[in-house]
């Protein structure tokens, strides 16, 4: 009796947990709103933000009218956003943001977080597609790209560190989010393998779904499907929001010194302050992240996007993610032939 | 049963995934329902579709059907194919067993 109780508590904290992460991520998308508005007050230009305040969005929705267009698959499109979110919230509780009430054990398992976006993206695609409207094809074609886009530097990213890692730490799991902070901290990496792993965190960041104005939610931005609306419509822009928050969390995750540390100062994973202490500074190094160096990548890609034709710009992207991964892989050689002539 | 599957490196949880799966899906269910029962549990269709933006992404469809056509479609009409597919499988099966351990630690 007495476990089950402890059970049903641990996952009421989990699930207390997951919910500070959604409000987090939907924070930090009105804190960068209100900045953007602000600073186009004080330049005197008209906000040419289409996309709602996050919370009166959703404060909003669940009172508004359910809006279907004519030909929608009706269970789908009404209750697929609800599978979309669901689908997502493992990935959620995978980010070792507390370690005190880990709802899945060894949460920082990429391939389990792969699994569960992979899912995610895939359920958000048939919930847009089943709308049958041509726009809402063409946002679910987009979304298709969009997930394309994101998930190949993410990948390969994580695989060419993982291989990297594999060699320098034969016994440890290399699938693992803290892999690339481990290397970094030990020094185990050396200067190519470092820089690889950079262009590796820039792309990815880059490719952050994110719309023209700098706002995490690309989805329905600039009043796309307008004859879709309801509190359907609001939890798929909180997952689009989410799911932007998230993959910089991984991001920041994977240079965080935490597992380092834990690992190193003896009572670290114990002491309830450090914890604490750990949990306040990884969520306020995501929303800095999230509010500076993020907007600043995506300004350099809208740029390049100006600039070069989509060819080129492919071109570019490819050329950049091969780079990382030989700069990544090619250290990983090094280091195993330094080894074996050792 | 087992719920868990265990190897050296990770733990997979299948139960724990279905019961963060499961409740969050209850309750996002239930708050779409009772947002419909407010509105005596009817939807408004709201008639015609808004007009498709034009499409940036048709050339990159008509690369990806050339290719099928030119590259991809040859293979599958070729009166072998099977017996080539099993050879090229078992090619593969062959080249991971013999070269088992040679990613990783030693290259």
């Amino acid at each position: 009796m007495m476990s089950f109780f402890e059970e049903a508590l641990r996952i009421l904290y989990a699930a207390i947990l997951m919910g500070a992460v959604v409000f987090v991520a939907v924070t930090a998308e009105s804190l960068h709103y209100k900045t953007l508005s602000g600073l186009d007050k004080r330049a005197g230009r008209s906000s040419a933000r289409h996309i709602q305040m996050p919370f009166g969005l959703i404060k909003s929705s669940f009172t508004r009218t359910v809006i279907l267009p004519e030909g929608a698959c009706v269970p789908i499109s009404l209750y697929g956003p609800v599978f979309v979110f669901s689908a997502f919230l493992p990935v959620c509780a995978s980010v070792p943001f507390c370690t005190p009430v880990p709802l899945l054990d060894n949460g920082s398992d990429i391939l389990q977080m792969f699994q569960f976006f992979l899912t995610s993206e895939a359920l958000a695609i048939i919930s847009i597609a089943s709308i049958s409207c041509p726009s809402a094809h063409a946002v679910a074609r987009r979304m298709a790209k969009d997930a394309f886009d994101y998930m190949l530097p993410l990948v390969s990213g994580f695989a060419s560190i993982a291989w990297y890692f594999n060699i320098a730490e034969p016994d440890a799991d290399p699938f693992s989010l803290s892999s690339l902070s481990f290397l970094l901290h030990e020094g185990a990496m050396g200067l190519p393998g470092i820089v690889g792993a950079l262009l590796f965190i820039l792309l990815i960041i880059t490719h952050v779904p994110h719309n023209g104005s700098g706002m995490g939610c690309a989805l329905f931005s600039d009043g796309e499907l307008a004859e879709y609306q309801g509190c359907q419509r609001t939890i798929m822009q909180i997952w689009g929001m989410l799911r932007s928050y998230i993959i910089i969390a991984l991001v920041v995750y994977s240079i965080f010194p935490w597992d380092y540390l834990k690992s190193q100062v003896s009572g670290a994973a114990i002491s309830w302050w450090f914890q604490a202490l750990n949990l306040l500074l990884f969520w306020l190094t995501v929303i800095a992240v999230r509010f500076l160096p993020a907007p600043l990548c995506w300004r350099a890609a809208g740029y390049l996007e100006k600039r070069f034709s989509a060819n080129a710009r492919l071109l570019l992207a490819v050329a950049l993610a091969f780079a990382a991964i030989a700069l990544v892989v090619g250290d990983a050689v090094r280091l195993s032939l330094d080894a074996a002539a050792f | 049963m087992s719920y868990r599957l265990a190897t050296g490196y990770f733990v997979w949880d299948f139960l724990a995934w279905i019961l963060i799966f499961a409740v969050a899906a209850a309750v996002l269910s239930v708050c779409i329902t009772l947002v419909l029962k407010r509105q005596n549990g009817r939807f408004v269709r709201s008639g015609a579709c808004s007009p498709a933006e034009p499409d940036i992404f048709s050339a990159l469809d008509d690369k990806i059907y050339a290719f099928r056509k030119d590259c991809v479609e040859p293979w599958l009409d070729m009166e072998n194919i099977h017996i080539i597919a099993v050879a090229v499988l078992f090619f593969l099966f062959s080249l991971a067993v013999f070269c088992r351990g040679a990613g990783g630690g030693a290259i």
